[in-house]
């Protein structure tokens, strides 16, 4: 991150801010929409995350801790609109270009969709703390500290998701082996 | 089953899509910044300390001495001439907004809608060319490929003239019989910012309406009126900097009472305005021709979608890799004709025909009843309605394999070939 960007962003440059948005809109974006499931209220919550950012920057002390702020600031964004979700939204999905072969792929598809429909019943923190981690790639103790819980705190959330996620892909993969065995 | 597919497949799935910000996200922060102060800590105790009442009254005397003096000390020029008459000094309360003379304003007529309504003169107004398809966006999000779906009339926002007034955006679109005023306004300004600061029922052109008042969406000052009228459903939105309310909603009062729909809706075309249009994300760009009826759905880098009607019948284009209904081969729901030869822009191409059981099971195990997978360079999927046929066509433009996906319901009896056929006959790649 560019720290004199910040920091010029801080002191009210708003030409400073218009590049720092365009540095790390796509990866708070990528957050939103991974958290919230819906791109539309992604894009909701990410323009009320960078405006609170906008208002709040001068009250960030430590230029280096930007990051970890932004995603506090978002997530938190997050929650407050989450009562507006839509219940679902269909959107393009995406397959690996790797699979050998067809079947593979429709299999992947209803993977994806049992893990889909795992994931929204899971709560808004436990699914903050699973994309921060495995999408953000942030190290538990540094989930923690952006979203301002405990360690252990952090940890419970991403056992508890993983596990709701776990338990959804093998029930998708019995209901293959089932549809399989009809089959043979 | 192993902890390592678990891991692969998780994530793939939290991987999938594109994190690319919609422009006009970033477009509504930055315009929404320059008149959001940011928050200064300032060292503000939290309480005052208590102070006997005769050193309040002693302070407020040696204030209101200071204050006096200070002002008489101001008036008094030390050279020159005695002073003008005194100017308007900034604590001096701001006079009532009012309306706009008569004379200030001019009559619009929609190209697309019909509808009428006077604005300002000086307004530069970028025409709507299709309607809403339900509760489709108003902004954000709306598809391209150059055909907007609103009105969007403009005064001084988004970069214009700083000083001049907002922004109003005009739509519609048919909607289901049932629709009521209250669920179209939750299905739309709703679900866009949220509950409203203040909620009224007004009349738009003698019909019911909402007035949803948000003194911040997306940290723009909103008024958002939803009205029903002749089978469609339709949105009055002014959008401005935050700082102007009181001159917005005395002026978009004024505007809106001289809003008059068209005659009747249904006469209203649905699509974009025939014409030719150019990809302007999707590559290799496309140039085609399309008459009424049509509309844009989607635009994506790797994919866009044309609909005729309500978008059982459609025409998509996606970039490809490999064979394109490689993924339908295995399943026993698809019917999969020979191929054979054709031409598409000038280009040799291969086609073939699908058609998806009416019957076809729940392959994803979700949403989507029958599913046609297009393998794009983003793995677009394009997702087919059981009972459809479909025509497939795939050919190399630059070196780039291009799927052009033509579904309509088994059985339709429009003339949706022959249009495809003229705009299959209009494309040109660039």
């Amino acid at each position: 991150m560019d720290r004199d960007l910040i920091e010029r962003a801080r002191s009210g440059d708003q030409q400073a801010f218009a590049d720092l948005v365009h540095q790390v809109s796509d990866t708070l974006y990528g957050v939103a929409r991974r958290i919230l499931r819906d791109p539309g209220l992604a894009e909701d919550v990410l323009q009320n995350a960078l405006v609170t950012i906008w208002r709040k920057l001068p009250q960030l002390r430590e230029v280096d801790r930007f990051e970890g702020w932004a995603f506090r600031i978002l997530v938190t964004a997050c929650y407050a609109d989450a009562p507006r979700n839509r219940t679902w939204a269909a959107t393009i999905r995406v397959l690996p270009l790797d699979r050998p072969d067809a079947a593979d792929d429709f299999q992947s598809i209803s993977d994806r969709d049992e893990l889909e429909r795992a994931f929204r019943t899971l709560p808004l923190d436990q699914r903050a703390v699973f994309v921060l981690h495995h999408h953000v790639g942030l190290p538990l103790v540094a989930v923690a500290e952006a979203l301002g819980i405990p360690d252990g705190t952090a940890r419970s959330r991403l056992h508890y998701a993983t596990h709701a996620l776990r338990n959804a892909f093998e029930a998708a993969r019995a209901q293959q082996l089932q549809r399989e065995g009809r089959l043979a | 089953m192993s902890d390592r597919q678990f891991e692969r497949t998780v994530h793939d799935w939290l991987e999938d899509g594109s994190d690319r910000t919609p422009p006009t996200a970033i477009d509504a922060v930055l315009f929404a910044i320059r008149s959001t102060p940011q928050e200064r800590d300032l060292p503000i105790p939290r309480r005052f300390i208590q102070m006997p009442n005769y050193l309040r009254y002693a302070a407020a005397a040696i204030v209101l001495l200071v204050a006096v003096g200070g002002a008489i000390s101001l008036g008094r020029p030390s050279v020159g001439p005695p002073a003008a008459s005194p100017t308007l000094s900034a604590t001096t309360p701001a006079p009532p907004a009012t309306q706009l003379p008569a004379s200030a304003l001019v009559p619009f007529t929609s190209a697309q809608y019909g509808y009428t309504i006077s604005l300002p003169k000086g307004w530069g107004a970028q025409a709507a060319t299709r309607a809403l398809h339900g509760t489709e966006p108003l902004f954000g999000n709306d598809p391209q490929v150059g055909t907007p779906a609103g009105d969007s009339i403009m005064g001084g926002l988004f970069g214009q003239d700083a000083a001049a007034l907002g922004r109003l955006l005009i739509a519609g679109g048919a909607i289901p019989a049932g629709t009521t005023l209250e669920s179209w306004t939750a299905d739309t300004a709703l679900v866009k910012c949220g509950a409203p600061t203040t909620h009224a029922a007004i009349t738009i052109d003698g019909e019911a309406a909402t007035l949803s008042t948000y003194a911040s969406c997306a940290g723009l000052f909103m008024q958002w009126v939803t009205v029903l009228h002749g089978g469609w459903a339709w949105h009055i939105d002014w959008i401005n900097n935050p700082g102007s309310e009181g001159t917005d909603v005395v002026v978009f009062k004024q505007l809106l009472a001289t809003f008059r729909f068209a005659g009747s809706s249904a006469t209203i075309p649905r699509g974009p305005l025939s014409g030719t249009y150019t990809t302007t994300t999707f590559t290799p760009a496309v140039t085609f021709t399309v008459g009424a009826g049509w509309s844009n759905k989607l635009e994506l880098a790797d994919e866009f979608r044309l609909w005729m009607g309500d978008g059982a019948h459609q025409l998509a284009v996606a970039r490809v890799d490999g064979d394109p209904i490689r993924f339908a081969r295995p399943n026993p729901d698809f019917t999969i004709g020979t191929p054979f030869a054709t031409t598409v822009a000038g280009l040799p191409a291969q086609e073939v025909s699908l058609v998806l059981s009416p019957t076809a099971g729940n392959i994803s195990g979700g949403f989507a009843l029958g599913a046609f997978v297009v393998p794009g360079d983003r793995n677009a999927l394009v997702v087919q309605h059981a009972g459809s046929t479909s025509r497939v066509i795939w050919l190399q433009v630059a070196g780039q394999e291009v799927a052009i996906v033509i579904e309509r319901p088994t059985g339709d009896t429009t003339d949706f070939d022959q249009q495809v056929q003229a705009i299959l006959a209009s494309m040109s790649f660039n």
